[in-house]
């Protein structure tokens, strides 16, 4: 029965289809937001009509909110009408010719950080014709996921090539207009990566060596949708240790991940985008909406993320636990030297019985750094026998830095045992001059106990990225002792 | 503001219209209700205050306690031995039923002279209104302003420097609602009575004195009426001053209470609070510690059942070297009760060398029963120690078990496990009296009868 809501709706969705301009020629959409740049983005990448609707009541959701000032961080307005909202990738002929042309201080980094000097070039966005074997490596693993039935592609070719999981899945575990920035991302989302893995798949290899070749230039609205069938098992690593060459400074990104039962989803993040100079200018802001959904029994969602770069951070992956004995896992080590302002965390909600969840939380500030935990466990009246451990450590490094801690619990069963500790310091004299009187330097030292500090998060991280990581940390906290 | 706001802020401000702004604190009372009218009252989008449901008291009109019809001896049941007191009924001075103790300015603050007005005009109200929100942004805390403009009583104790009290001093705000509104049932009452206790404590330097105050109804039976009562402690440097809030209102009482203390160098502040009765309960605190190796310790106790909801939101700030705080809450939850804890530590860049420690703990005994914990830290200074920790639970089965397997039964072993698990707050009461009032109340609490809390 049609009600007054939905004849109101049904002529607010009608307007579109008439006199919208779209120049599908054009590379580049002139600044700004509106129903028809959406209707140019969604036109440009060939897009269903279902979806071009989906992002239009994003879009329409989204003039509805307002930004939202909880978080602990400061930063300029942002001018939504001033953004470009699409750009195509870049030509060849714009790009660097070769690393010479690249700010020496970045390359300086990619020495630290024992980047090889192919993948340098890939990642300065150097313009090179068949990087090294990229393209066969990339073929290669396409054909071994193919043979098990995973699906890993761009955003874009899933929508091509399995409109139906796509519409089936988008927008589950983050609905369009879940919050702010979600809302806008699901209006403009430009790429991202689209992950399927069938029933009892295994999935034979970390997606992350694929992708660090393959997911360049996604865009500042990147959207990433991962799905793992029942009893399948995946472990994902988005992002990259080296310090991105990236104009856009607004980046907001959704992440959903679906496991059914007996799935597993691993999903670590190292993100090291531009963080602006010292005084914290031209730094990237990264507001990601990041969530999880333990659909079925005995699934499993594990986050892990090493936060050093952008500079104003505000991300809080997080964890449904719906499935009975379903498992969520947080482990975060975020970085905030320098102007950087993290407010990061995460939230578990746990609807299922025996559910359980695990938050690790390791903050540490240098310089006038400020790096906020907020994190929300909530147990909700049918989660009999939920279990949840958090801990949110905080690490001072200098005077002028602030390490804030913010956990929301919610308790509403008996049954649940939920522990929350935190706690706050800093870096030893004595740890430090022990270290002296044995010959190591103060930087090395000081390198050192982070990494101890650090530890349990990077023990999750996957093997080459624990070690990549911990040079990160080395680099990004450089100078701020002594 | 919304027209909505209005009417649930205006008949606080007609309350004031008919009482005026005399004395020694008139300018005070003026600024606070002026305050109070821009702040209007909080709302659900309001951080500190969106876990608490203030519609029944919004909902109801709020008239003046009324009477102070308190039999002979009425007060009796809740006074300890061995100690000087002060009472109030319904918010107003029973002298009666008190004895004021010698040796300190203790008065009543409906007719202060002398010396005490100078204390008045420098003290009341000074840090109250400024920064008195436990929210970060230090707004004004709308009941806390209320009661500035609005008690008519109160007590304001100087303790002399260098001055240590031999004996507690005990404050009893007794509420004796009348009949009309003690009888309106089904939801909020139309009309409410309401209170606005007030205390005062400046503690000279080097001195010492322990205060209890004890919030409890005449008639454990009534319902329907509001304390909203302020508290405000001046540490001077070196003293000690040991706080016991004791509130046992009636069932159906809400109570609104903020406190504030400033600690000076070398001082220090113990506050232990504990919460028995009431429907609708919030208890305030904000704590500065305002000079070098300033101390202070708050601890509190909540043990509820039925629909009954207490909120204890509290504010340490840190804003000198040297300083120490220490938090303890315990919650004990049955029924459909439901609680929040709130506390923030804040920790200035000047802090260093702070230790502060934040602990709440949940006991959760029935199904419906709901606990809100969110312990914060926020720390600008590299060279401190700050720990919280939070648990939300049931009792220990493996405990249960122990007990069971020496053959106590299962009732009793539930009952030594959550008294045990409460009293780590009780037994830190040091006045014999009040610790064994307290186990008492504890006692009757959890076996679900009612105490009226008399001790011999």
């Amino acid at each position: 029965m049609p009600t007054a809501t939905d004849t109101i709706e049904a002529l607010a969705e009608r307007d579109y289809e008439y006199g919208f301009v779209t120049d599908v020629e054009q590379d580049t959409a002139p600044p700004g937001l509106s129903e028809d740049i959406i209707a140019f983005i969604s036109a440009k990448k060939n897009e269903p009509q279902w979806l071009l609707d989906w992002r239009l009541q994003a879009y329409r959701g989204w003039l509805k909110m307002v930004e939202p000032q909880w978080a602990n961080v400061r930063y300029e307005p942002i001018d939504y009408q001033s953004i470009c909202y699409y750009a195509a990738p870049k030509s060849d002929d714009d790009r660097p010719k070769s690393l010479d042309e690249i700010d020496p201080e970045i390359l300086a980094t990619y020495e630290k950080l024992g980047i090889p000097l192919k993948e340098q070039e890939v990642l300065a966005g150097v313009a090179v014709d068949a990087v090294f074997d990229s393209v066969s490596v990339a073929t290669t693993f396409r054909e071994k996921l193919a043979e098990l039935g995973v699906i890993f592609c761009s955003f874009s070719e899933a929508v091509q090539d399995h409109p139906e999981l796509v519409r089936k899945y988008l927008g589950t575990v983050v609905p369009r207009r879940d919050n702010f920035f979600a809302a806008l991302n699901s209006a403009v989302f430009s790429d991202g990566s689209f992950v399927y893995i069938p029933k009892g798949v295994r999935c034979p290899m970390e997606l992350s060596t694929y992708f660090r070749i393959n997911a360049m230039n996604t865009g500042q609205f990147e959207r990433t949708l991962s799905i793992a069938h029942e009893g399948s098992n995946v472990s994902y690593l988005e992002g990259c240790t080296a310090p991105m060459r990236d104009e856009n400074q607004l980046h907001a990104a959704v992440v959903e991940l679906v496991a059914h039962e007996d799935a597993q989803i691993k999903y670590s993040t190292v993100q090291n985008w531009y963080p602006g100079d010292k005084e914290g200018v031209g730094g990237i802001y990264n507001f990601v909406t990041k969530r999880g959904l333990c659909e079925g029994r005995r699934s499993k969602i594990s986050w892990t993320q090493v936060e050093t770069g952008s500079a104003v951070t505000w991300k809080y992956p997080s964890c449904i636990l719906r499935g009975d004995d379903s498992v969520g896992e947080f482990y975060s080590v975020a970085v905030s030297n320098n102007r950087q302002q993290a407010d990061t965390g995460t939230k578990m909600v746990h609807v299922g019985k025996r559910t359980s969840s695990t938050i690790i939380s390791k903050g540490i500030s240098a310089g006038e750094g400020q790096n906020t935990y907020r994190g929300s466990v909530r147990i909700l009246r049918s989660a009999e026998d939920a279990r949840n451990f958090s801990q949110c450590d905080s690490m001072l490094i200098g005077d002028r830095c602030g390490a804030h801690t913010f956990p929301y619990i919610d308790v509403a069963n008996p049954t649940a045992q939920m522990e929350h500790e935190a706690s706050t310091s800093k870096i030893g004299e004595d740890q430090i001059f022990y270290c002296n009187q044995r010959g190591i330097d103060t930087e090395d030292a000081v390198s050192m106990i982070v990494n101890g500090f650090c530890k349990e998060v990077f023990r999750e991280l996957p093997m080459e990225f624990a070690v990549e990581a911990q040079k990160l940390l080395e680099v990004s906290l450089e100078g701020s002792v002594g | 503001m919304t027209s909505g706001a209005d009417t649930r802020t205006g008949p606080y401000l007609e309350l004031f219209a008919g009482r005026g702004a005399g004395g020694p604190v008139g300018a005070r009372r003026q600024q606070a209700i002026e305050r109070f009218e821009a702040a209007g009252f909080p709302g659900s989008r309001d951080e500190e205050w969106r876990q608490t449901n203030l519609g029944p008291i919004l909902r109801a009109r709020p008239v003046p306690a009324s009477g102070g019809a308190l039999g002979e001896g009425g007060a009796l049941p809740f006074l300890y031995p061995d100690c000087d007191r002060m009472v109030f009924v319904n918010g107003r001075y029973a002298p009666a039923a008190s004895s004021p103790p010698e040796g300190v300015t203790a008065f009543s603050l409906a007719d202060p002279a002398g010396a005490g007005a100078d204390l008045l005009a420098e003290h009341l109200g000074a840090s109250v209104d400024g920064r008195a929100s436990c929210s970060a942004d230090a707004g004004v805390h709308p009941f806390a302003a209320l009661n500035t403009a609005l008690f008519e009583d109160g007590v304001a104790l100087g303790i002399p420097a260098g001055t240590a009290l031999e004996r507690p001093i005990q404050v009893l705000w007794l509420s004796a609602p009348s009949a009309d509104a003690a009888a309106a049932e089904g939801g909020a009452p139309a009309s409410i009575e309401v209170s606005f206790p007030r205390l005062l404590v400046v503690a000279g330097e080097n001195s010492q004195a322990a205060v209890i105050e004890t919030f409890a109804a005449a008639d454990p039976a009534a319902g329907g009426y509001f304390v909203c009562p302020a508290a405000e402690f001046v540490c001077g440097a070196g003293s000690v001053v040991r706080h016991t809030r004791l509130q046992a209102d009636a069932a159906g009482a809400f109570h609104l209470g903020f406190q504030h203390a400033r600690v000076d160098r070398s001082a220090a502040f113990d506050s232990s609070s504990l919460a028995f009765g009431g429907a609708l309960v919030r208890n305030d605190t904000v704590a500065l510690l305002d000079g070098e190796g300033a101390d202070c310790t708050l601890d509190g106790l909540y043990v509820l059942d039925g629909s009954q909801f207490t909120g204890n939101h509290m504010r340490v700030e840190h804003r000198q070297p040297h300083t120490t705080s220490h938090q303890l809450y315990k919650g004990v939850l049955d029924g459909q009760a439901r609680s929040v804890f709130n506390g923030r530590i804040y920790v200035h860049q000047a802090a260093q060398k702070t230790d502060a420690k934040q602990t709440n703990r949940n006991l959760l005994l029935s199904k419906a029963a709901l606990a809100n914990s969110n312990p914060q830290l926020e720390i600008f200074a590299d060279d401190v120690r700050c720990t919280h920790g939070s648990t939300i639970g049931r009792l220990d089965e493996e405990a249960l078990f122990y007990l069971r397997a020496r053959g106590i039964g299962f009732e009793e072993a539930h009952g030594m496990l959550v008294h045990a698990f409460a009293r780590e707050v009780t037994d830190k009461a040091t006045f014999e009296p009040l610790r064994r009032d307290l186990e008492a109340r504890l006692f009757a609490s959890l076996n679900g009868g009612r105490s009226n809390g008399q001790d011999g």
